[in-house]
């Protein structure tokens, strides 16, 4: 039996001594933990997954996994995504939190993270059970996914449950899983439902991925990258309908030194390579770009007939959100309140306008914020899943290297050529991704402004102003227009810009990278753990420097 | 929306047509029968000339097309003299270094259909070819061309300078004559033979693919089918009369094809009777490599070009890709990619590999996931291409309602346009600028041959 073949039947967990003695393949190889196994077709939520890791009440997954703590690393990772409908808010398309009568937001379809679950009355266990998971669930769309991040040379299960759709319940429309771009594919675990399998509604399915490393047989290259996963169930329209998220897949280099020894997390996009190419970032983010042709999802939600061929958009977002939301920092339901714990019903109604944006983006949780220092080496994960082109640009910094495409270092067949280019826009088409590390320019109090989050904390605290947009300036808008009594004029964010805009933020060099008090809108906000979160060291997280 | 209900799956029949000799019977599900087919680059050799060049003898035809709805559209396309019209004009093929000499007719007597290429001026050009020496007929803005009802023959001659990926098209009012379909693959080896793209760039020269990328307004070539306004024959169509009746501005798109064809009927062989006029498959196939190194399969060559006017990011699953050239020439080094953007007019070379890195074929088995049984999921439409079985080469039964394709265990991804819009037939999904990529589990040595597996392609 050869090394491929003895890692599916072995399961022995190593402690971290063993694990150090053997060499880092013959490790991923003998590592894996098979799962604690229910019946075959087990239905939704049964204890298919014992032994997952799921994000506690963040849409953060698989990441932050105790890799210090070699006695208790699991090296299958494993999350739970479910598919189900609802409906997300765009300008002027908003939930109605502020004025319920005006209430008009987009039909959506799309996969959403299991919050842990962890209850008193089961032991402290996840808590799986399937009527919990509709009930709390069923009709919660998230768009975008969640992020999920899984680390390179290591197993990795996703369960995909389909709890059906509540708007409408006549549609017997399975899912899949896509994992977009992942290399040595199976058919089985490939999510194209024509070409294997689909899950039906109220049932599970797990795929598994394995990430591989360069170093194993049939490699070029290691698994580290930036990719994004989709239903390909009828993939024109449950794509459009918001089933996107993006997934990387951290370095071998960031968790493990040669020897295969677990080291304090380095900051790094790729593994060292030959061509010297520098992947080391101080923060990093994740950019989902999409468009919307709100037609479509009245259609569906009508019951009624779309000619995809018809398709034209009419909002563009980032991470699920048309400008000014995209500013609007990380949403983290709040585990703590009753009526979400139940239901995943809104809180309370909220008062100020920023409290209102917030809870618009109740169901996009995403943001696309970035917050930096002077002099930080920015990463930006930015992918497509879009049908358009993209021409992406950062207005005002004219130092960015793009050093990856499609989840692959810009190094040459053999590793040893430097491809890189500097450059101050990024072409992105459909189902494409870029890496590019932007370097944040220097601090000018003269033309910085106030941090109203900061403000809003009774801190003092200031920074420059930059975009990253399209450069597509008739995306830069919002079905046609921009109205700035939207309701979601948010922390100064422009009221003349729409569309495909996000906001880059860059405070001086010299912020405390402790700071972590500023929490907008307590009620919302209470655990802020962004999905861009990268700060394990400097305890930051993403969009609160 | 549209009213055609005829035939919605052509290619599917043309698969079961090509290859029903070839499926294997699965207890429990009816085997339709796979993608299997050759659909690998089919090359117009041309003739050799006393003088020693390579000759191509191409006229210019009108014919119909069928797209998977059971539409048809009407095109213009090069076809060799004495050949049936086909779409797209035939894939010319030399060697680098010959001299190449294609002489170019419009013979009206040919065109018997209601369309206008006897009526307009028309010629070849060859993006990416240095020192074209165009004679015959009369002077047009781009190259020479054959003027209308003349009869005349145009001679283009060049020497074959640089391997790589091109296309030829028309050289003449391109806005309506290549988007008409006038247009065609134009190959040139290295030196190195036949199994090579470029010097050091070696493939498996049985699993050579030519995608090329189009895409179709259906009422642009209605216009040009029954907008003759009286003029047809002595005066011709006329771009104002066209344009007068089609305004370009709202082009919109409803078919999206490679090679002429839209998925399904992309998988479908070359040459089916099925699609007379249409004869390029593009199903892209390979053997696995083998985990262990027992047989190094050599990567499977694809060459992309984009003759449409829209930019269209193509997507493999299964794996990334690796681009060794664009436009013809040899990038600095290799780049991998899981998704390319091909812009109009641009070709891409691209190798494609396989790995059966998880010895996915055998007996390995899938014991890290808990697998529910296959009767508790969703197999669309009840027909897959799935084996039943996760493994490389395997086959398990399917519930009894399930149609497989599945003829040896095999795997096929998707290979794609990622504007999803674009992977429809007008308003019928998985269709469009789609088609398959088949692995095959690796080959066996055989009688000191390696061959694929019994039962596989």
């Amino acid at each position: 039996m050869n090394e491929t073949n003895s890692r599916k039947g072995q399961g022995a967990a190593m402690t971290s001594e063993q694990r150090n003695q053997v060499g880092r393949r013959t490790f991923l190889r003998r590592g894996a933990v098979v799962t604690a196994a229910a019946g075959a077709g087990t239905v939704v939520g049964g204890t298919l997954m014992a032994n997952s890791v799921a994000g506690r009440g963040a849409p953060v997954l698989g990441q932050a996994l105790p890799l210090s703590d070699a006695i208790d690393y699991i090296t299958l990772q494993s999350v739970r995504i479910m598919a189900t409908d609802g409906f997300i808010s765009l300008p002027k398309r908003r939930h109605g939190v502020a004025n319920p009568a005006s209430a008009n937001p987009v039909y959506a379809i799309g996969f959403r993270a299991v919050d842990d679950l962890r209850t008193e009355a089961n032991g402290g266990e996840l808590d799986w059970n399937p009527g919990r998971l509709i009930e709390k669930y069923k009709g919660k769309v998230m768009h975008t996914a969640p992020t999920i991040v899984a680390i390179e040379g290591e197993e990795m299960a996703v369960v995909l449950t389909n709890l059906g759709l509540v708007d409408r319940a006549d549609l017997s429309d399975s899912h899949t899983l896509h994992w977009h771009g992942f290399r040595n594919a199976t058919a089985v675990f490939d999510g194209v439902p024509e070409l294997s399998i689909s899950v039906p509604s109220g049932r599970d399915l797990p795929y598994f991925f394995d990430l591989k490393t360069a170093d194993e047989p049939g490699q070029s290259k290691g698994s580290a990258g930036t990719y994004m996963y989709h239903c390909h169930f009828e993939d024109t329209e449950h794509v459009q309908m918001g089933m996107t998220g993006v997934v990387f897949v951290e370095p071998r280099d960031m968790w493990f030194d040669a020897l295969g020894n677990n080291i304090a997390r380095r900051k790094v996009a790729y593994n060292d390579n030959p061509a010297g190419i520098d992947s080391s970032f101080d923060r990093e983010f994740a950019f989902l770009m999409n468009e919307i042709d709100t037609h479509p999802h009245d259609s569906l939600h009508a019951i009624q007939e779309f000619v995809w061929s018809d398709y034209k958009a009419n909002y563009w977002t980032i991470n699920g959100r048309s400008y000014p939301d995209t500013v609007i920092p990380q949403i983290t339901p709040q585990e703590s309140a009753a009526a979400y714990q139940e239901t995943l019903a809104m809180p309370a109604v909220p008062t100020t306008a920023d409290e209102i944006a917030e809870a618009e983006m109740y169901y996009q949780q995403n943001t696309s914020l970035i917050q930096c220092r002077a002099g930080d080496r920015v990463l930006l994960r930015i992918a497509s899943l879009g049908y358009e082109i993209h021409s992406i640009e950062v207005a005002g910094i004219n130092d960015m290297t793009v050093i990856a495409h499609d989840a692959s270092l810009l190094m040459g067949k053999n590793g040893s050529s430097d491809m890189t280019y500097r450059a101050r826009r990024i072409e992105l088409g459909p189902g494409e991704a870029r890496d590019a590390i932007i370097n944040a320019p220097a601090y000018d109090d003269a033309s910085a402004e106030d941090d109203e989050l900061a403000t809003r904390q009774g801190l003092t605290r200031r920074f420059n102003r930059y975009l990253l947009k399209s450069r597509r300036h008739d995306r830069m808008h919002n079905n046609g227009s921009i109205d700035p009594l939207d309701g979601v004029s948010y922390a100064g964010a422009s009221d003349t810009y729409g569309g495909m805009v996000t906001e880059i933020w860059v405070y001086p060099a010299d912020t405390d990278p402790e700071v972590t008090g500023l929490t907008p809108a307590q009620h919302l906000l209470p655990d802020q753990i962004s999905v861009n979160e990268t700060f394990p060291t400097l305890v930051v997280p993403n969009g609160h420097v | 929306m549209k009213l055609q209900l005829r035939s919605k799956f052509t290619g599917l029949l043309a698969v079961a047509v090509a290859t029903s000799g070839l499926a294997a019977g699965l207890s429990g599900s009816t085997t339709a029968g796979a993608a299997s087919g050759n659909t690998t680059m089919i090359c117009a050799n041309g003739t050799l000339a006393p003088d020693g060049a390579t000759e191509f003898a191409l006229e210019a035809r009108d014919g119909y097309i069928a797209v998977p709805d059971g539409d048809r559209i009407y095109t213009w396309s090069y076809s060799e003299v004495g050949a049936a019209f086909q779409f797209p004009g035939p894939t010319l093929c030399v060697d680098e270094g010959e001299t190449v000499r294609v002489t170019f007719t419009n013979p009206a007597h040919l065109n018997t259909l209601v369309g206008g290429i006897p009526a307009d001026n028309t010629s070849i050009i060859f993006p990416g070819q240095s020192g074209v020496v165009a004679t015959g007929g009369v002077a047009g803005l781009m190259t020479q061309e054959v003027e209308a009802n003349s009869g005349d023959t145009v001679t283009y001659q060049f020497v074959a300078s640089a391997p790589g990926t091109y296309m030829y098209q028309s050289g003449t009012d391109q806005a309506v004559q290549v988007q008409m379909g006038m247009f065609g693959g134009f190959i040139v080896y290295p030196t190195a033979g036949r199994n090579f793209a470029y010097p050091g760039k070696e493939f498996d020269p049985e699993n050579e693919y030519l995608l090329l990328f189009h895409e179709f307004d259906p009422e642009f070539h209605a216009h040009i089918e029954h907008d003759s306004g009286g003029t047809i024959g002595a005066t011709g169509l006329s771009d104002a009369v066209v344009l007068a009746n089609y305004n370009p501005l709202e082009r919109h798109n409803r078919y999206w094809t490679i090679n002429g064809r839209s998925f399904p009927d992309t998988i479908a062989e070359n040459n089916t009777p099925v699609l007379p006029s249409q004869p390029y498959g593009s199903l892209v196939q390979i053997n696995a490599d083998d985990p262990n190194d027992a047989y190094n399969q050599l990567p499977s060559l694809v060459r992309y070009g984009n003759a449409g006017l829209d930019n269209h990011a193509f997507h493999p699953h299964g794996n990334h890709l690796v681009l060794i050239a664009q436009d013809g020439r040899l990038l600095p080094d290799e780049i991998e990619s899981y998704t390319k953007t091909v812009a109009a007019g641009q070709t891409f070379d691209i190798l494609a590999a396989w790995h059966d890195v998880e010895a996915w074929q055998g007996s390995t088995e899938l014991t890290v996931v808990n697998f529910p049984a296959l009767k508790n999921l969703t197999y669309k439409d009840g027909v897959t291409w799935y084996s039943g079985s996760p493994n490389l080469g395997q086959q398990q039964q399917l519930p009894s309602s399930v149609l497989t394709y599945s003829a040896c265990g095999e795997y096929y991804f998707p290979w794609h346009s990622h504007a999803l819009n674009e992977v429809q037939n007008f308003d019928a999904g998985f269709g469009g600028m789609l088609t398959l990529w088949r692995v095959d589990p690796p080959k066996v040595l055989e009688n000191g041959n390696w061959v694929s597996p019994a039962g596989c392609r």
